[in-house]
């Protein structure tokens, strides 16, 4: 066995960008910030019916999709992007309209920036580039591993130097 | 029950926990062969071992009930959240606190007795000094919720698993004993998901076996495993949220006293099929002896050497044993002729 494959941790969320754009009778668009790609994507769009969302605000999206989505066909798809905890968050609202997974096309996220659960304050990081990172509610030094949470749109994050407060591992970045 | 329930002793602080001769002997020793492999073992959880064993009951009481109720209240008043369970999940929280009353008043009578008339249920606990009568299946007869209800009076730790679309989704539970996961980040994580961190597994197809195996189970069938790790000092509660207060302790470790700070930490894992709600209650009943205490059978002192010598790398580095595994193996070295 490969040391490599033997890491990697199954709830790391895994993005293609291959989109698969068959015909379906509505596609739902909704992105935290619009880029030409996107754009093109929701143009190109064959649906029946079609809307883009275009917006960050997270309580309002939840307002605008409980509106669009009441009388939704089966055959609906719905397209993401976003930052990481963007996507999936709007992903869980859209779970509890009742869209699953397969009907989501959730695009690479926008950045490498991850989103980080303390497991002691259970504070939510946002914007993390390198670990360790600082945890924004109780300050702790935090390891950021591949565990993902689609529930927090978060990776699990643990105080780092718990067993000896003098062994701080030097910084690396997140991909 | 053979081994009577003793006076409270701590899991913290100063760590009073000890095991009697009798709970030593009935101790469930995890390792069925000389080198350690995983596998998904599981077994019909029907009884075995006779009188006193560990496996007599469907829930087993044992010399550590106070004190591990005493230590569950403590997690759960700093720590709240520690319980949760999901609006869909409430059947299945009725579901469980039924098949635990109804086992404990049917296997341990001098201390549990459930009368039920109609809807009316009335629930006396000896042991705690608890007598309610509540409606089943209305939880503001209740002076809790009835996850935490009865939770709070068995010993180990209660997970839920909501079945839909062929997986598990883990949508409740009591975890306070946990070793080393959190409920509160895992919380509505599918089967895969959750034991997602798990190394080696994955590879190997277990999960897709056991997944395969759990979703089709049947009411009145339950199963049961062995899963172990090691934990420093006799600590039941070594969840990650308490991790930055335990953590440090696998630093204190030496060659001197691995015998009696290093306890072999096993569970026990009941999965059972609930009749309502077709959810799966979890329970992981954790088991603490110290290596020390362990070594008084030499039979099980030769095999854990010899499982501790042969552990792969990634299972020492998962399970956090990296700090004071070697001092481990060669402690139980001298138990082992062949060495």
């Amino acid at each position: 066995m490969e040391l490599e494959s033997l890491s990697v941790v199954v709830s790391k969320p895994m993005y293609t960008a291959e989109i698969s754009d068959g015909p379906c009778a509505y596609s739902l668009f909704i992105c935290e910030q619009l880029n030409t790609a996107f754009s093109d994507l929701y143009e190109a769009s064959l649906a029946d019916k079609k809307d883009l969302i275009h917006s960050a605000d997270l309580a309002r999206i939840e307002g605008d999709l409980a509106a669009l989505l009441a009388n939704a066909p089966a055959a609906t798809r719905v397209y993401l992007l976003g930052t990481e905890k963007y996507i999936w968050l709007v992903g869980q609202q859209l779970k509890a309209l009742g869209v699953t997974e397969e009907q989501m096309e959730m695009l690479p996220p926008l950045s490498a920036e991850r989103s980080v659960f303390c497991c002691h304050c259970y504070q939510v990081t946002d914007q993390v580039f390198t670990a360790p990172a600082r945890c924004v509610g109780c300050g702790k030094l935090l390891a950021v591993t591949d565990h993902f949470a689609k529930a927090h749109g978060a990776y699990f994050g643990y105080q780092v130097n718990a067993e000896d407060a003098t062994d701080i591992p030097a910084s690396v970045e997140l991909s | 029950m053979r081994v009577a329930p003793k006076e409270v002793e701590t899991f913290r602080d100063d760590f009073t926990y000890s095991n009697s001769p009798e709970a030593i002997k009935r101790f469930p020793f995890p390792f069925p062969e000389d080198e350690y492999r995983y596998s998904v073992n599981m077994e019909p959880h029907t009884p075995k071992g006779g009188e006193g064993s560990a496996y007599e009951h469907f829930l087993d009481i044992d010399e550590h009930y106070l004190s591990e109720m005493a230590e569950r209240k403590l997690v759960l008043d700093e720590m709240p959240h520690r319980c949760l369970a999901m609006e869909h999940m409430e059947l299945a929280c009725w579901d469980m606190l039924e098949r635990l009353m109804t086992s404990l008043a049917q296997d341990y009578s001098d201390y549990f007795k459930l009368t039920i008339e109609g809807d009316q249920w009335t629930w006396e606990n000896k042991l705690l000094n608890i007598h309610d009568t509540f409606t089943f299946g209305d939880s503001s007869t209740l002076p809790q919720s009835p996850l935490e209800y009865i939770g709070c009076q068995v010993q180990g730790d209660f997970a839920l698993l909501d079945q839909r679309d062929g997986d598990l989704f883990l949508d409740a539970g009591m975890i306070t004993c946990p070793a080393d996961w959190s409920l509160a980040f895992d919380a509505g994580m599918s089967f895969k998901e959750w034991h997602g961190p798990v190394p080696m597994a994955h590879n190997e197809g277990i999960f897709e076996r056991a997944l395969k195996y759990l979703t089709a189970m049947q009411v009145g069938s339950p199963i049961r495993r062995l899963n172990w790790t090691l934990t420093v000092n006799a600590r039941m509660d070594t969840s990650p949220e308490t991790y930055h207060e335990w953590g440090h302790e696998r630093t204190s470790v030496t060659p001197e006293n691995v015998g009696e700070k290093v306890y072999l930490r096993v569970e026990m894992q009941v999965m059972d099929r609930m009749p309502r709600s077709n959810a799966l209650m979890f329970i992981i009943r954790t088991y603490l002896i110290s290596l020390e205490d362990l070594a008084t059978n030499p039979e099980w002192a030769r095999r854990m050497h010899r499982t501790m010598k042969t552990l792969p790398a990634p299972l020492i580095e998962y399970k956090g044993l990296s700090r004071y595994h070697s001092m481990v193996v060669d402690y139980l070295a001298q138990f082992d002729p062949a060495n």
